[in-house]
This record gives structure tokens, C-alpha cells and sequence, in this order.
């Protein structure tokens, strides 16, 4: 974080000068215009697809401006200077194809990360260790020990933090978890997560000319994955998909739904001790795992059987009751007394977008909701979920050394990665 | 031409042939828990792209059952700059010192890239022996990479030699690429150490972030209170704001408040703000009721920046001494808008029912620009008895845009089921459509749904004006249950509206009662007098299985159902959409079933194929079915796939 940059933002916001975030400045009177020196300065890397999505929810704050985008492909460099310029009305979007000369610039507040998945926790590494907030599109780590590598940094660089997992400022899961904290559900018995395939793929497609690195820096592209030949379907739309052989669609999705599960259950400073993979009556082995925490809650995680209430479903089972929801919004309870009385909001809880809360603790110097240890450890109980069901076999896990009690387990927690894109 | 087309097919059979090949071996790669099958595989070092490929799933797994046994073949790959990777993906996993040894002896005989690769593994392992060997090899070598990887991996070791050289390399190579993160992992991994290695790092030549977690985690190590005077003192962000925040950190053992309140005065005025709200943001009773006699005095100081800072520090205080805090908060004088901001923002905190009553009032006089604020404090405390409060003023900055739409989201998440109908009404005069339907959702979340809905209809069966009444049927979609789909049920029968209740009955989405749905759409499909509106049923009913999760005999039944109603060709083959994402014997039967139709023979073979496809083992039943298909479809394709797939499955 450059020094005097944010020194007089902090200060600004401790002493009056600036508004909090949450209101918009034509509200308070004020012409809608924020001083340069109260903006907040961003840089963006890998924004394609979802990462677009989330840079344009960034440009939509006045007090925010984009001065550097990064992307190791020409056609998106070149898209997102556009974007970006036509935001700002000039033509002064800095491009780049290295983020870590992104990362040194000094006039840089944060950046937005939204790579494709095996670059996430280097990526954010990099950035904290350069002194730069971070955002990061989950899923933030693709192993144990990229998790417990992303949380050090950001630990011992004290930079702010937050994942791009979202839903925990999305009104009907704040209920869902307001309730479950209430008390009105009961003492929790079980919470549910609605959960992907959790196997890897192994794809390999056939090699093609590299195209220059102007074009496409395949070095780059491939960043800490082992070298594999160029093909150009690995760089269009979701094609990195295939490239991510460690870990797959586990913490992709499950980062979600099982960091909300992790969320209402209290369980945001640990993870199960106890996972056990599922089996039909054949013995063929289902999607589905099933963990216990220390104190004998369940953590279950399948890909289906929910109500249907949308994607990112979340289900909490209590003594006295069970509330349900999905992306759909719409919240089903086993009694409309449930609903009774109930708010939205419970302490500590943030009021306000995802994004728009990350901006705020950039000045604060607040931790967000989606901080690294709340997400750190709804990783660890996906990489967890994706051991035991790779293994087919029931292991104990220790949440303090990060060790099982398995050691083939213990090795599928750990990706090596290739200079100079190495986490340590 | 004919040769061409021939050496085409030759081609396409050898390549089809060489995939099955592979295919058998990278099952058997993927599934075997035998070390020596992998062994083979990576043994023969590979020559083309899919051997590279095969060798590099056999790797992955070697990580997870490979011993000591699979090292020597690993060791062979480190040396060849497409298979180094794979290895050590491998080796970095094999509990075996094995392991260790064959990255020292490639540390010992490799060069640049590739040595740099095994120093980072052995880094990761921590293998402490081989410390020596990564100093060596620091010293031989320009390589950039090299020094970066020595330095980390040095750093993870840790040994009192692998300190000793990190420290050395501070004066000349500070600022090389590897060595700040290096000295960082060392003080992770002795903490006896810890407070000299921060220190080094707070001062030695390093980028400022290096420099600031140095005096960060510094202070945080060993919190000696004049180091901490100096770091506050100081005109150097990078030196302030690390020691500001070790201010909040430091561990409630050591007083840190004391000595900071009784020295405030050695620091200039916009610090003294800084530094004593970050005391008040301490996680530390002891702290804080240190630091609020200070606050409460701040607050009554005539200069409102004193007052300003005095206010925003308050809110950890209302935990600790909630009366004292709420008394000195309400006492200040001179409500600027900022003070004003922050003495309600600071006051969220507060349990207890005086401050909503306090809260609510203040609602109904506060003008404009306090409006979006006492919103959120309403919304965040859960004050139900502001819903009305809100309404009103809705109603009257309706035209004012940003405040109003403020306004009516707080109270979409305080109404409860009294004002639900003033709510709906304010919410139907917005003109925007995306913006209804998001309010209704955030007040449905939290609404009992029966009783709401109740309401709802006594509404909607009081209103003339038609086009208030269909406006009132999209917000029974959105709060679901009976009472509401009854309502929407009725609609769908009177002609007035008709269109839009079919439309909302074919959009109905809330599972506890979409089985009850699922018969309105089949009484419409039946009997409705207008064909329009029969097929809007029909295909009204067929979401449903497709899109909900029911029982597999449920869906298989309802397939049945809309097959044996539907009229058109185009609407029968809609069963297979439904039938095709259940992969089971049962629902292949199922689709089976209808090839009888001539109209729907193909689909329904189609059908049962791509079911096929996704059935995991062994199935007879799905392979004589396939059989069948063999003797029903007169497509080619299908029946290609139809025979290799019985074969498969039999």
C-alpha cells in the first residue's frame, strides 16, 4: 500500500472527512463528485467472464478508478482498456502482461484477481507481498498448503482481504444463518452443502503452434501447472478448466455453500476432524461426503436432494427445526413460526454488496466478512472433501497441524508448483 | 478422391484404435493403488505427447502411493525439463528421505531453471540436511531463480546455518527477488528467532511491505513500548501505520494503553486520533475502559474535530460500558452531519430497546440527509417499528429517487405481515420492474408465508381495477405457499386473468408446493377452452419434473402423465428432456416405452443412448434395453453407439 496515499485516506476516514462508503455522496448533500485524493486506486488481472462481471461492479463506485489491467492475452487486455478507459474518459489504462509489474506499482491501492483458479493463491501472494489489498475470485487456494501459504502472507504482510464467495451478504443466506444463530432452529444437528463432482480432470488436448507471447504468454497462462503444449481451446472462454489437474470442481463450488455451512454453524475458526465418503447399495461410490466436527456436528455435502431453491443450496437441520435456501432467494422453514420476529441482520453481520463492503475496509483497515481465515478454512474442508472421496476411505484430519491420520492423504495436499511461479 | 476417402478411414481407425489403447491404460493409471503399474508407466521415459500425458497422471498418483521404490525412475525425470515438474509433483508427496536425497543430488548436478525447481521442493519438505548443499549451489550460480529458490527454501528450513546466510545476504542483496519472504518464513519457523529476524527486516534495505510486516509482526513478537513510541512517532507511513496497527494487536498481556494515553502528547493532533482509536479498537476490556475516560472528555471538547474523533472511537465502548458510552454519545453537542453519522453508527452496537424507540422517533423528523443512515441503523438493529415510520417517508420523497429507494429496501427488511399491503402498494408505484421483484423477494425472506399471503389475496379479491389486481399476482409467486397458489389457481380460470395467472402458474418456483402446482397446470392443460392456454399448461407441467428434484418414480409418473395428454408431436417429445437427466435403468425403460409412438420412435432411442453413456459399471438391464433399441431405431449413429455400449455395459 503506498504510504501517503493511504495514511491521509485513513485519516480522513477517522476524523470526518470522508463518508462511509455505504451511502452515496449525492445523498449527503455533496455533488456526487469524490476527490481525487479520496479515491481508491485499482488494478485488475485476469478479468474475463466472471472477472469481468466483478471489474464492472468496481467501476460502478465513484470512488473508485482502474488504472492497470493485466492479462497474459492480447484480446482481453485490449477489452478491458477499453472498458476501463471509456469509464475514466481517457485513454490512460496502463496494460500488462505480468501481473507482478502491476503488483510494484506504487499508486496502487488494490487489485481485483480473477485468473483462472490455479492462480488464485500465488497471485494473491504476490500482491500482498507487493503491499496491495486484494480480491480475489474464489476458489482462493487449490491445495492445503497454497491455503495455509495464501493466510501467512496475508497474515504477515497485513493486507485486507476479501474473497470473492459473496453470498455471505446475500439476504436470504444471512437469514438462513440469522436463524440458525438465534436459537429458534434448535441446537444444530447437521448443516447441509450443496456440492459439485469432486473428482479432477486429467484432459490433455493435443498441441498447436504457440501463438507469440505478445499474443498469448502460454508460460504465463500455464503459471505454477506443469508444462503442457499450447492448444487454443485451453485459452478461450473456460478452457482453463481443463488445465486445473489438482484439485477440480470441489472448491470451485464448494467454497460457497460449505463456507456458509462453516459460517452458520459457528465453525469459522476450524474445520471437520472426521470424513467419510458415500456408497450406494451397490458399493459404487456416490458425490457425496459426510464429515464431523469436533463436537459431533455434521457437515454433509451432496450434489443433490435439495428443494430445488436454486444453485448454492444450504440446508441447516436443528433439534427444533430447519430452514433451507438457495440462489433462487426464496427461503423454505419446516414452520412459518420460524419466521416470526426474525430480522435479517445479526451482529457483525455487513450491511451492503460484497464489493462495496471490501472498498470500505480497504480505508477502515477492517478484516471483511469473506476475511482469509473464515475463507481459509471453508477451503481446507473442501480440499479435505476432495481427499476423502479421491482416497474412497474414511479419514481423521487434525485441524491445527493440518495433517491426517493417512498419509496418501497427506499427499494429495500438496501441489508442486515450477519457477518462478512457486508459493514459498 | 476414393483413395483420399480410404486413407482417411485407415487413419481415422488407427487413431480410434490407438485411443482405445490408451484409454484402457489411463484408467487403469487412475484407479490402481499398485505402485509398480506406475512405476512401468514413468519408467519408459516418454517420447510423445500421450505418453508425457500418461506418465503425467501416473505421477499424481505416485504422490499418493509411491515409496521409496518409485524414487530412482522420479529421479531419472528431473533432468528433463518437460517431466521435472510431474516428478516432483511426486517426489515433494513421498515420505521416504529417499526422496530428499535424489533432489540433493539434483540440486548437486543440474543448473538454472530446473535446480532452482528442486531447491523449491526441498524447500517445501523442509528436508534440513540439505542446507549445505542449497547454500553451494546459491553461491555457484547466477541464475536469478536459483537465489530466489535458496532463499525461500532457506527460509522454510530455517537452521541456524540457513538464518546465519539469509542475514549475510541482507547488506548486499536486499532487495533480491526471495530473500524478504525467505526471512519471513524463518521467523515463522523459530520464534525464538522471530524478534531479531523482524528486526532485520524493519530496517535492512527491503521493499517497504517487507520492511512493514518486519515492524508489524515485530512489535507484535516482542511489544516493547518505546520501539512502539518511536514507530507512532514517526512521519514515515511505512513506519506509522505497521505500528498503528500493532496497537490494536498487541496481546492484552502487555499494557500498551497506559504508557500511550500517559505519552499522547509527544504526538502531534491528527495522530493522537489515530492512536487512540486504535486502543479503543482493541480486543481488551482492560484497554478500554483505560481509554474511554479520554473519549468522554473528547466528546465535550469545544473543537469538533475532537469530538468527531472522540465519537467514531466509541463503538467498541458500548460493549464494555454500554450506559456510560450511550450517556456521553446522546450528550454531544453540535450534531455536524459527520458527528451526527457516527454517533448513530457508533451506537448499533446497543442491545436493548431504548435506542429503537429513540431510533424510530428520530426517523420521523430528521431530515434529508440523515435519512439513508437512520435507515441502515433501523435495518441493522432489526427495528420492526420503523417499517411504518419508513412507509411514510417513502411517501413522501417519492419523488426523490436515491432517498426513497433507500427508504423502501430498509423497510422490505423490517415489514411485517400489519404493513405488508401499504408496502406492496408503495412498492407498485416504482417504475421499475427488476426493482419490484427484488423488494418482494427481500421482504418474503423474512415473512411468514401463509399469513402474508392471506393478505395478499384479501387484497387482490377487494381490488377493481384490473390492472392492480394482476400486478398482485406476481407477489404471490414470489411468497409462494397454499393460500397463494390457490389464489393463483382461481385466477387462471376468470378471463381477466387468465393471461397473466398462466404465465405466473408457469413460472411458480416454490418447492413445498409445486406438487399442488403440478395439478393446476394439468387441470388447465385438460381443460381450459382455449388451446393457448391448454399447451401453457401442459408445458407448465413438464418443468416441473425437469427443473425440481422429485422422486424418480414421481418424475417417470409425470412423464406419463404429460405424454398420455399432450396432443402435438412437439410437445410429446418434451418428455425426453425430462427423462434424459435421470440416469437409471428405469428411466431408459420409461423412455423406451414411447418409441411405440412413430412420432417420438427416434427421440426415444436417442433417449435411452444418452442415458447409456452415463451409467457407471456394469448394467444387463440397460444392455438388453440397448439391444432393443438396436432391433427399433433406423439411425445409424444411434445404433453405432447403441452397440458399443451394450457391449460396454453387458
Amino acid at each position: 500500500m503506498s504510504t501517503r496515499r493511504h495514511f491521509l485516506k485513513t485519516l480522513a476516514v477517522l476524523t470526518g472527512g470522508a463518508a462511509p462508503l455505504v451511502f452515496p455522496a449525492s445523498v449527503l448533500g455533496r455533488d456526487g463528485t469524490v476527490a481525487p485524493s479520496n479515491k481508491l486506486t485499482m488494478g485488475g488481472v485476469g478479468l474475463w467472464g466472471r472477472g469481468s462481471t466483478v471489474l464492472r461492479t468496481f467501476l460502478q463506485h465513484d470512488d473508485v478508478k482502474v488504472l492497470a489491467v493485466c492479462d497474459v492475452q492480447s484480446c482481453r487486455r485490449d477489452f478491458n482498456k477499453e472498458m476501463v478507459d471509456k469509464r475514466n474518459g481517457d485513454q490512460a489504462c496502463d496494460t500488462y502482461i505480468d501481473m507482478r509489474e502491476l503488483f510494484e506499482r506504487k499508486d496502487i491501492d488494490f487489485v481485483l484477481i480473477a485468473t483462472g483458479n490455479r492462480w488464485h493463491a500465488l497471485a494473491s501472494i504476490w500482491a500482498a507481498r507487493a503491499g496491495k489489498d486484494i480480491y480475489c475470485e474464489k476458489p482462493v487456494s487449490m491445495s492445503l498448503y497454497e491455503a495455509h501459504a495464501l493466510e501467512e502472507a496475508i497474515r504477515q504482510y497485513d493486507v485486507v482481504f476479501q474473497a470473492g464467495t459473496q453470498r455471505r451478504n446475500s439476504d436470504n443466506y444471512k437469514f438462513a444463518v440469522s436463524l440458525a444463530h438465534s436459537g429458534k432452529l434448535g441446537k444444530l444437528k447437521e448443516v447441509h452443502a450443496n456440492i459439485l463432482w469432486p473428482g479432477t480432470r486429467h484432459e490433455w488436448l493435443p498441441g498447436e503452434p504457440e501463438p507469440s507471447p505478445e499474443v498469448c504468454d502460454w508460460d504465463k497462462f500455464l503459471g505454477p501447472v506443469p508444462w503442457r503444449p499450447y492448444h487454443s481451446r485451453y485459452v478461450r472462454n473456460a478452457g482453463w478448466y481443463r488445465i486445473d489437474d489438482f484439485e477440480g470442481e470441489m472448491p470451485g463450488w464448494a467454497s460457497h455453500t460449505i463456507d456458509m455451512a462453516q459460517w452458520a454453524a459457528k465453525k469459522d475458526d476450524t474445520v471437520p476432524v472426521a470424513w467419510y465418503p458415500q456408497f450406494d447399495e451397490k458399493g459404487n461410490q456416490k458425490w457425496d461426503i459426510h464429515a464431523t466436527y469436533a463436537d459431533g456436528l455434521k457437515l454433509i455435502m451432496r450434489p443433490g436432494g435439495f428443494m430445488g431453491l436454486g444453485t448454492c443450496s444450504l440446508r441447516l437441520v436443528g433439534e427444533d427445526g430447519w430452514v433451507e435456501t438457495g440462489d433462487s432467494s426464496r427461503v423454505a422453514v419446516s414452520s412459518d413460526r420460524l419466521r416470526e420476529g426474525m430480522g435479517v441482520y445479526r451482529d457483525g453481520m455487513y450491511e451492503g454488496p460484497h464489493v462495496t463492503e471490501f472498498l470500505e475496509c480497504v480505508r477502515t483497515r477492517k478484516d471483511p466478512t469473506s476475511n482469509v481465515r473464515v475463507t481459509v478454512n471453508s477451503h481446507i474442508a473442501c480440499h479435505c472433501s476432495s481427499i476423502c472421496w479421491k482416497l474412497g476411505r474414511a479419514l481423521t484430519f487434525d485441524p491445527v497441524t493440518e495433517k491426517f491420520n493417512d498419509r496418501a492423504a497427506d499427499g494429495l495436499g500438496i501441489r508442486s508448483m515450477r519457477e518462478p511461479y512457486t508459493l514459498n | 478422391m476414393k483413395y483420399c476417402i480410404t486413407t482417411l478411414f485407415l487413419w481415422g481407425f488407427a487413431l480410434f484404435a490407438y485411443a482405445e489403447v490408451n484409454l484402457e491404460l489411463k484408467k487403469e493409471i487412475l484407479t490402481t493403488k499398485d505402485e509398480a503399474v506406475l512405476i512401468r508407466v514413468i519408467e519408459k521415459m516418454p517420447t510423445n505427447e500421450e505418453e508425457l500425458y500418461l506418465a503425467s497422471i501416473a505421477c499424481k498418483q505416485l504422490a499418493s502411493y509411491g515409496s521409496d521404490k518409485a524414487v530412482p525412475a522420479l529421479a531419472k525425470m528431473l533432468s528433463e525439463p518437460k517431466l521435472n515438474h510431474y516428478a516432483r509433483y511426486a517426489l515433494v508427496a513421498i515420505p521416504s528421505t529417499a526422496a530428499d536425497v535424489a533432489l540433493v543430488e539434483a540440486v548437486r548436478t543440474l543448473s538454472g531453471k530446473l535446480q532452482a525447481d528442486c531447491i523449491d521442493t526441498l524447500g517445501v519438505r523442509r528436508y534440513l540436511p540439505a542446507v549445505p548443499e542449497i547454500v553451494a549451489a546459491e553461491g555457484k550460480s547466477d541464475c536469478p531463480w536459483v537465489r530466489k529458490a535458496s532463499y525461500e527454501a532457506l527460509g522454510r528450513m530455517a537452521t541456524d546455518e540457513a538464518i546465519a546466510f539469509l542475514l549475510a545476504e541482507v547488506e548486499n542483496n536486499g532487495k533480491a527477488d526471495g530473500l524478504a519472504t525467505g526471512l519471513l518464513s524463518a521467523a515463522e519457523f523459530r520464534k525464538d528467532r522471530a524478534v531479531e529476524i523482524y528486526a532485520v527486516l524493519a530496517k535492512g534495505p527491503f521493499a517497504a511491505p517487507a520492511k512493514r510486516a518486519g515492524i508489524y509482526r515485530g512489535l507484535l513478537a516482542d511489544p516493547d513500548v518505546e520501539r512502539l513510541f518511536a514507530g507512532l512517532r514517526s512521519d514515515d507511513g511505512d513506519i506509522f501505520e505497521p505500528s498503528l496497527k500493532a496497537v490494536r494487536e498487541i496481546s492484552s498481556d502487555v499494557d500498551v494503553c497506559g504508557p500511550l494515553l500517559a505519552g499522547l502528547d509527544r504526538f502531534p493532533v491528527e495522530k493522537r486520533f489515530l492512536v487512540v482509536r486504535a486502543l479503543a479498537d482493541r480486543d481488551d476490556d482492560g484497554s478500554l475502559r483505560q481509554v474511554f475516560p479520554l473519549l468522554k472528555s473528547w466528546c465535550a471538547n469545544p473543537d469538533e474535530a475532537y469530538r468527531v474523533a472522540g465519537v467514531r472511537a466509541m463503538k467498541n465502548l458500548f460493549r464494555v460500558l454500554p450506559r456510560e458510552a450511550l450517556e456521553t454519545v446522546l450528550n454531544v453537542s453540535g450534531a455536524t452531519e459527520g458527528l451526527y453519522a457516527d454517533v448513530l453508527a457508533a451506537s448499533v452496537a446497543l442491545p436493548g430497546e431504548v435506542l429503537d424507540a429513540a431510533v424510530v422517533e428520530t426517523l420521523k423528523t430528521a431530515p434529508r440527509e440523515k435519512l439513508h443512515l437512520l435507515a441502515t441503523i433501523a435495518e441493522q438493529r432489526g427495528i420492526f417499528a420503523a417499517a411504518e415510520v419508513l412507509l411514510d417517508l417513502c411517501e413522501k420523497h417519492d419523488a426523490d429517487q436515491p432517498v426513497r429507494d433507500r427508504l423502501i429496501s430498509a423497510a422490505a427488511r423490517l415489514v411485517q405481515k400489519d404493513h405488508l399491503l401499504r408496502f406492496v402498494a408503495d412498492v407498485q408505484r416504482l417504475p421499475n420492474e427488476t426493482q419490484i421483484s427484488l423488494l418482494y423477494q427481500k421482504v418474503c425472506v423474512h415473512l411468514p408465508q401463509e399469513a402474508s399471503a392471506a393478505e395478499i389475496v384479501k387484497l387482490y379479491d377487494g381490488e377493481k381495477d384490473l390492472s392492480q389486481k394482476v400486478k398482485l399476482l406476481p407477489v404471490l409467486k414470489v411468497i409462494g405457499g397454499k393460500t397463494a397458489l390457490a389464489c393463483v389457481s382461481r385466477a387462471c380460470w376468470e378471463a381477466a386473468t387468465q393471461e397473466v395467472a398462466t404465465r405466473i402458474l408457469g413460472e411458480w418456483n416454490d418447492p413445498q408446493t409445486i406438487e399442488a402446482s403440478a395439478e393446476v397446470c394439468l387441470k388447465l392443460a385438460r381443460e381450459a377452452t382455449d388451446e393457448k392456454y391448454r399447451i401453457r399448461g401442459l408445458r407448465s407441467y413438464i418443468r416441473i419434473p425437469r427443473q425440481f428434484n422429485l422422486p424418480e418414480e414421481k418424475k417417470i409418473a409425470m412423464c406419463r402423465t404429460f405424454f398420455d395428454t399432450a396432443r402435438r408431436p412437439e410437445d410429446k417429445l418434451l418428455v425426453f428432456d425430462v427423462l434424459k437427466r435421470v440416469i437409471s435403468p428405469a428411466t431408459a425403460e420409461a423412455a423406451f416405452s414411447y418409441a411405440s409412438d412413430e412420432a417420438c420412435r427416434e427421440a426415444a432411442c436417442r433417449c435411452v443412448v444418452t442415458i447409456a453413456k452415463e451409467v457407471k459399471g456394469k448394467s444387463p438391464q440397460m444392455a438388453t434395453l440397448l439391444e432393443r433399441v438396436l432391433a427399433t431405431t433406423s439411425d445409424e449413429e444411434v445404433k453405432r453407439e447403441a452397440k458399443i455400449l451394450a457391449a460396454a455395459l453387458k
